[in-house]
């Protein structure tokens, strides 16, 4: 007993000793219209729990906006020595408003597990933060893109102007009490929504028998891109989706489409189930489809998700120009599926805003983007 | 080894047990199947707190003008009382009253044994049916997001971002391999959103 307790100290002393020593390494490319400020771990911990080593990483990265454009969204590729290989991981900042001069800052806070105490660099993390792109308000881009952040910060900025847009409108026709109601409506879509645990994994891509689950698509006449059918089964619990046919409804190469999958239960309750996004070589009117090797199982804590039909809504498009689509409000409306979809991301930072700090709070805010 | 204690099971689900105790009960706990419920039903308890105090959204029809209006009516009545009433006697003089000293302890007592004896204790928490959160796997590869976390692990190594909230706002599943989480800074109000994905060489959707 003396000699583990010797040894929990000594492990302890060395945590400590050691726990100054994390490097945090930012990289920006030549030519980048943002610049460091500073990049510092804040509060650090290390802490053996089980068989694992984890290690808790707070930092604050300042920015500052070099261009001299408004910026409106960066996103950043974050790296370890012992990240888990296959996979990628980063951090994005969207509806920022950052003027020519002004610094921003981007907020890691990070938990990694090393696997037991061996090894000399145990309880050290080597950390790697490299810009992937920025998205400015002329929509223009500057970055690598290896994280298709340019597609995925555009499209985010275009569903935040076009739910701030409806505010306003809602502002200017109704009003203070009107922006309330449509937010508090926003807010009670998002408390009833049933809560589900979705897991996907990797499963037989061909058609291994199962009941056939009804798969429909949304359709709008100014749509670019059209589901025309799809395959999906049950067994079990699993769903699986073996094949997408979408068609071409523009005279623009079309190079990503992304789906949003909303399931529906026995009750008739609906959630997103999640995303399907593809690249794809879509050509001008042509057809094109998708495979996939995934299952995906739906429950709500121990109990499965009685799932009878899924919907598929066209939620975004690039074309081969970098140009993206995001479908409208009144497009969502006309489906009769608004309320299903998921909030933007911009409605649910206004809705925290107007929790937060009241209507005038989020009518300046609607001001400052005008 | 002796049962944990509920102190101990409580102070273990939470990590929150001193280093040198910490092994020797998570063995057992490990080990005992009993021991091991009772901390997996406080960690349980524990996240289902952390998510209730979270998700309290004030009550439809709640009006912030009128708030505002009856908070500055209160200040300006504040202000208006504090100009016509004479200034208070010093504390001093009032913590000379051995008196008002022994009322104040034993009231203090009385109120600190009630709490202990009444208060919340974790186990009297109401359970909050199902909360959500995904899961990618892909071989040993695996992906997870919570209400708290979002990351990646595979074989012991594990990478994952932590919530600026309590809770994510929203956790969202990609098909094709990946799962993102986005969370406001209750501060500055700042939307953060955090992606963990498969590798390009390893997706789950592809063109046929």
């Amino acid at each position: 007993m003396r000699s583990s307790a010797s040894l929990f100290l000594f492990v302890a002393g060395a945590l400590l000793a050691q726990s100054t020593r994390h490097q945090l390494n930012v990289t920006i490319p030549d030519g980048a219209p943002i610049s460091v400020v500073s990049s510092e771990w804040g509060e650090s911990r290390a802490a053996m729990r089980g068989a694992a080593l984890v290690i808790d990483l707070k930092t604050s990265l300042r920015f500052r906006n070099n261009s001299k454009l408004r910026l409106r969204g960066v996103s950043l590729e974050v790296r370890t020595q012992d990240m888990a290989a296959g996979g990628k991981a980063s951090v994005s900042v969207p509806s920022l408003d950052v003027y020519p001069g002004q610094d921003f800052p981007v907020k890691v806070d990070l938990r990694l597990l090393q696997p037991g105490a061996a090894g000399t660099d145990s309880g050290k993390a080597a950390v790697r933060v490299q810009l992937d792109g920025v998205l400015f308000e002329d929509m223009s881009f500057f970055g690598p893109n290896a994280l298709q952040s340019r597609r995925i910060l555009t499209a985010w900025e275009l569903e935040a102007r076009r739910d701030r847009q409806r505010l306003r409108a809602i502002l200017a026709k109704s009003g203070e009490n009107g922006l309330r109601e449509e937010i508090l409506e926003n807010l009670a879509r998002q408390e009833k929504r049933p809560r589900w645990d979705v897991r996907v994994a990797r499963g037989p891509a061909a058609l291994g028998g199962g009941d056939p689950v009804q798969l429909a698509f949304s359709k709008q006449a100014d749509w670019p891109v059209e589901g025309i059918e799809a395959q999906a089964t049950r067994s079990g619990n699993e769903i699986r989706l073996p094949e997408i046919t979408v068609a071409s409804r523009t005279n623009r190469p079309v190079r990503f489409v992304e789906y949003t999958l909303l399931a529906r239960d026995k009750r008739g309750r609906t959630m997103a189930a999640g995303t399907l996004p593809s690249p794809v070589a879509l050509r001008p009117q042509e057809r094109a489809a998708l495979r996939s090797n995934i299952s995906i199982e739906i429950a709500r804590g121990e109990e499965a998700v009685d799932v009878v039909s899924l919907t598929g809504v066209l939620s975004q498009v690039e074309f081969s120009n970098g140009e993206v689509w995001v479908p409208s409000r009144n497009g969502l409306d006309a489906i009769g599926l608004g309320a299903d979809m998921p909030p933007s991301f911009e409605m649910q930072r206004l809705s925290s805003l107007y929790q937060r700090k009241g209507p005038q709070a989020l009518i300046e805010e609607l001001r400052r983007f005008d | 080894m002796k049962h944990l204690n509920e102190a101990e099971a409580a102070l273990l689900a939470g990590g929150d047990l001193p280093f040198w105790t910490a092994p020797a009960l998570h063995t057992h706990a490990r080990l005992c199947g009993a021991c091991r419920a009772t901390v997996e039903e406080y960690r349980q308890q524990r996240e289902e707190l952390r998510e209730q105090a979270e998700n309290f959204r004030l009550p439809k029809g709640f009006d912030w003008p009128e708030l505002e209006a009856e908070m500055a009516g209160n200040i300006r009545l504040g202000a208006e009382v504090a100009r016509i009433t004479p200034p208070p006697r010093r504390l001093q003089e009032e913590w000379m009253d051995w008196r008002g000293v022994v009322a104040i302890c034993a009231l203090t007592t009385v109120v600190i044994t009630g709490w202990y004896l009444t208060g919340p204790a974790a186990r009297h928490y109401p359970r909050i049916p199902g909360w959500s959160q995904a899961r990618v796997e892909n071989g040993d590869l695996e992906l997870s997001a919570n209400p708290s976390e979002l990351g990646l692990k595979r074989q012991g190594s594990g990478f994952y971002f932590r919530s600026a909230t309590p809770t994510a706002t929203r956790v969202e599943v990609g098909l094709e391999g990946s799962l993102r989480s986005a969370s406001f800074d209750q501060d500055s109000g700042q939307l953060t959103v955090t992606q963990v994905s498969l590798a390009q060489d390893e997706p789950l959707l592809y063109e046929e």
